[in-house]
């Protein structure tokens, strides 16, 4: 009854992300991400009495939309929403892995764009400037502009990687809702995650950039080529550090004991 | 604690990139075009009550007359305000680079007003007082001898105003083909004008452009009636469609047929019949001067083994702005002429965008292998960059050039930048032994700096407007290199007065084309005009008989082609030493002949006050594209490096993840054997 009352309570949230699906703003790859939150709902959580903590989270969440509403916008209105449902649907604590698929349908990459956008393509030009630099070409990072020998490459909106987090994001809660990891784990891959696609992007940037000004002769299609197998080696990094991260990463099996959780070494 | 400390190093090296985001300082942002964005309050049936009128050009109708050699060319520019608001509209349009414009009429409803010629900054403070004082003004002024500015101000809502410009040319044929070329459309240039401090000449570069494909709301016109008076023959428009009607064996009447043509040279070409060119004396007498044309039939050109032999550099632009049709031309044109140079020949490749890279650091000789190197280097080349033609006609002169071998220097480029002037000065100062012959590739290419190029070379321009033209071009600059028609040319005039001839001096006649040269003569018509050369080795000699000249009833065409052939010698020589004393005597011909000029400009004023309220929007012309040139040529297509599509980059998250899954099973597999067998 207190899902469906969370449920109910998130109604205008739900009309408003169907509305910005239909008004085609945004991509509708989110679907997928919302499918892929379907197909992990926790399913024990919703029979579950709350534990004290998730008793707690849940006000909070809940204060939080319903004062919040008149003033935020609906993207905040949404999170917020959402964070009251991943408290009452998970059976162990916060959900960060499941969340994470509930926030990714939300159109936050404009958001992102607008608010991280710019600092990211400026962090990608130095460090893209530095690489180059290793391999001698002696380009002067400014701004969000590469320039060399009198030519200009521009890292511009559509280069700032925000597309490759989302999906590399995205892969990555599909993966920690597989293996059924804690907050802990979900939170060190993620945090991989963003740090190998802002690599990745800093060295599509680098070719991208010996491309364009012709000092490696590639065919038309070679943009869209590099940045995919650039991508998927990103991806191949973060399979790699899941490995890594132990297989007890799962939550512990151990009924109302939000703390009982399993460390990850 | 380890979190917090990577959190921090993280946000300062973020700071630490934004703190290196530096404005550009104002010296490096240059003017450049952009393209045109449609305002929101334009709807399909036109701008909304309140709203100026974004496109208040609505066609050009362009008329014009050849009668023998000389063409007379009227243009009428429709302006029209659809809008709610008073507007001044600006429009940056091309000219023929030898037009002689000589008049400016604007009509506003049933009234007629012809411009005055005045200095330029006295035209620009005449129409600034009128604008600002509600009064409808038209203003002429010349940016490069090819591209004129028309600014009208004070276009009420509602208003329909006709600007016509006038001017004459001389047709020379080549080969005794005549040709007659309308010029389209001003390319988008490259430019590294400071945008913060340009001159008043040069802010025209910072013109909208609309996208390729974009329809262009102004219609455009063009009809020629020829007049030869000879019988001609193969009347042909290779560039519209046209409908041609004979009147008589020796007059026609062509008009095209496409009314979205105005993105590309026109270009009208015919002989007369037998393959006759019209040569001889033509003489006119005015109150105060009197004033001759002498053009002399050349003799056939010698035989190809008689010529040393000859060093090429090709000096090839690879910028953005030639990316499609422009390029693969360029590389054709090079790869034919390649392909036909003798052993005994030697060569060398320069390209240029940005910046410039040679195929040897010296020329090299013409053997097969040489030649296919060059080749494959031109292939790779896609086209992408800035235009940067100074550093790279440097980089050509500088080359080491060996003794006794003469060289010629072949520049291919559409032109699309804004530093002719120093191009020539640079082109003069360093000839010295050689040649300089400029390639013009598009449908609307800077025809001012290919033909200065090739006028400061004393060698030819050739223009390709299509690929197809390609082919004839490249072997008609071989002839024309390996053969001249006819070298150290001298004219003498014995038993006439004449002065102020021009040329001064006759450079060498490369192409099968009249000897062309204007003047003032006084005292009685007679005696005799003396050319002399060399053609090959044979010495030339050819006379004419002053008694026999044709004389002109009126001399206005024949004084104003003289003057704006002065004109452009004096143009060339302020590229070389600008001084003062050559600008009073630009202005002064300006002036005196009723011509633009670079200092001096049409200035029309209408003196009824027409605009009482206090609003006027100014409105830059969008222009086309011209044809074959894509979007990158726009200055604001700086090369980037976006992120690959979120589809193919969720396809290949969905290929990560079926791998993860599958190896994760291969393990559990494997982990459920091992324990099976312990088991066991």
């Amino acid at each position: 009854m207190l899902t469906l009352a969370v449920l109910l309570a998130g109604w205008p949230v739900v009309r408003w992300y169907v509305a910005r699906l239909q008004d085609g703003a945004d991509e509708p790859l989110g679907l997928l991400a919302l499918v892929a939150a379907l197909a992990f709902a926790p399913r024990k959580g919703w029979s579950e009495l709350l534990s004290e903590v998730r008793a707690r989270g849940l006000v909070w969440g809940l204060i939080g939309y319903i004062l919040g509403f008149p003033f935020l916008p609906p993207l905040g209105r949404a999170l917020l929403w959402m964070v009251a449902l991943a408290w009452v649907v998970a059976p162990r604590g916060f959900a960060w892995a499941w969340g994470t698929l509930l926030v990714l349908p939300l159109p936050v990459v404009a958001s992102l764009q607008f608010y991280l956008g710019y600092p990211l393509r400026c962090m990608t030009t130095q460090v893209a400037a530095f690489l180059l630099g290793c391999g001698g070409v002696a380009a002067r990072g400014e701004g969000t502009v590469l320039r060399w020998a009198g030519e200009r490459v521009l890292i511009d909106a559509p280069c700032s990687g925000i597309q490759m987090l989302w999906t590399l994001l995205l892969v990555a809660a599909v993966v920690a809702n597989l293996r059924q990891w804690d907050g802990n784990a979900t939170f060190r891959l993620f945090r991989f995650a963003s740090a190998a696609v802002f690599l990745a992007n800093s060295v599509r940037a680098v070719v991208l950039f010996c491309i364009e000004l012709h000092l490696w002769p590639a065919p038309p299609f070679a943009h869209e080529a590099v940045g995919l197998v650039i991508f998927a080696l990103a991806g191949g990094a973060l399979l790699w550090r899941a490995e890594r991260i132990e297989p007890a990463r799962r939550t512990s099996p151990q009924e109302g004991n939000d703390s009982a959780e399993v460390r990850p070494t | 604690m380890k979190h917090l400390v990577f959190g921090f190093s993280l946000l300062l090296f973020g700071f630490v990139s934004l703190l290196r985001a530096v404005e550009p300082e104002a010296g490096d942002r240059t003017l450049s075009p952009y393209f045109w964005v449609k305002p929101t309050s334009a709807g399909a049936d036109g701008p909304s009550a309140g709203q100026a009128d974004p496109l208040p050009l609505k066609s050009t109708r362009v008329e014009t007359t050849v009668v023998g050699v000389f063409a007379e060319v009227k243009v009428v520019q429709h302006y029209a305000n659809r809008g709610g608001v008073p507007l001044e509209a600006v429009y940056v349009f091309p000219g023929s680079t030898r037009a002689a414009v000589h008049g400016l009429t604007m009509t506003i409803g049933d009234r007629r007003l012809e411009a005055k010629t005045k200095e330029r900054g006295e035209a620009r403070r005449t129409y600034e007082t009128a604008k600002t004082a509600g009064k409808t003004a038209s203003l002429l002024e010349q940016q490069r001898p090819n591209v004129f500015q028309m600014n009208v101000a004070n276009i009420l809502p509602g208003d329909d105003i006709a600007v016509e410009l006038r001017y004459t040319e001389l047709l020379v044929p080549t080969s005794g083909t005549y040709e007659f070329v309308y010029p389209g459309v001003v390319g988008p240039r490259y430019s590294h004008t400071p945008s913060a401090t340009p001159s008043p000449e040069a802010t025209w570069v910072q013109n909208p452009y609309l996208r390729k494909g974009e329809p262009d709301a102004a219609t455009f016109d063009l009809n020629v009636h020829l007049v030869a008076g000879v019988p001609l023959q193969d009347v042909r428009c290779s560039t519209h469609r046209t409908r041609l009607a004979y009147v008589s064996d020796q007059e026609a009447r062509i008009e095209m047929d496409d009314t979205a043509g105005g993105n590309r040279d026109f270009i009208l070409n015919y002989r007369l019949v037998g393959g006759k060119v019209q040569s001889g004396l033509v003489l006119t007498e005015g109150k105060d001067e009197n004033f001759f044309l002498l053009t002399v039939q050349p003799p056939a050109r010698p035989a190809p083994e008689q010529i040393p032999p000859r060093e090429y550099v090709f000096i090839v632009d690879v910028s953005g702005s030639m990316n499609g049709f422009p390029l693969k031309t360029a590389k054709r044109v090079v790869g034919d002429l390649l392909a036909t140079l003798r052993p005994q020949d030697s060569f060398n490749v320069v390209l240029f965008a940005g910046g410039s890279q040679v195929f040897a650091p010296a020329s090299v000789p013409a053997t097969p292998q040489a030649i296919t190197a060059a080749q494959a280097l031109l292939e790779e080349q896609n086209g992408g960059g800035a235009t940067e033609l100074l550093p790279a006609l440097k980089t050509a002169f500088a080359m080491p050039q060996a003794a006794d071998v003469a060289r010629t220097f072949l520049v291919i480029t559409d032109g699309y930048v804004d530093v002719e002037a120093e191009a020539f000065e640079l082109v003069r100062a360093n000839l010295g032994r050689a040649n300089l012959f400029a390639f013009g590739i598009g449908s609307s290419v800077n025809r001012h700096l290919i033909e200065g190029l090739a006028r400061s070379g004393q060698g030819e321009p050739f223009i390709a407007t299509d690929p197809e033209m390609s082919t004839d071009v490249a072997a008609k600059f071989r002839q024309y290199v390996s053969t001249p028609v006819l070298t150290h040319v001298k004219v003498q005039f014995e038993g006439w007065t004449t002065y102020d001839v021009e040329p001064a001096s006759v450079p060498d006649l490369l192409a099968e084309r009249p000897l062309v040269v204007f003047g003032k003569w006084r005292g009685p018509a007679q005696g005799r005009a003396v050319v002399t050369g060399l053609s090959g080795a044979a010495p030339y000699r050819a006379e004419h008989d002053i008694g026999t000249a044709k004389k002109l009833e009126k001399s206005e065409g024949l004084s104003r082609l003289w003057a704006r052939t002065r004109i452009a010698e004096l143009g060339d020589l302020m590229a070389l030493q600008p001084n003062d004393e050559r600008k009073t005597q630009i202005t002064n011909l300006g002036l005196t002949y009723n011509l633009l000029t670079r200092y001096t400009s049409f200035v029309a004023v209408d003196e009824e006050v027409r605009r009482t309220t206090p609003t006027l929007q100014t409105i830059k012309q969008p222009l086309a594209l011209p044809a074959g040139v894509e979007n990158s040529a726009v200055g604001g297509m700086v090369p980037a490096a976006p992120e690959p599509a979120l589809l193919s980059l969720v396809g290949v998250g969905a290929l990560v993840l079926a791998l993860a899954h599958r190896r994760r099973k291969t393990r559990e597999r494997e982990a459920k054997d091992s324990t099976a067998s312990s088991t066991e």
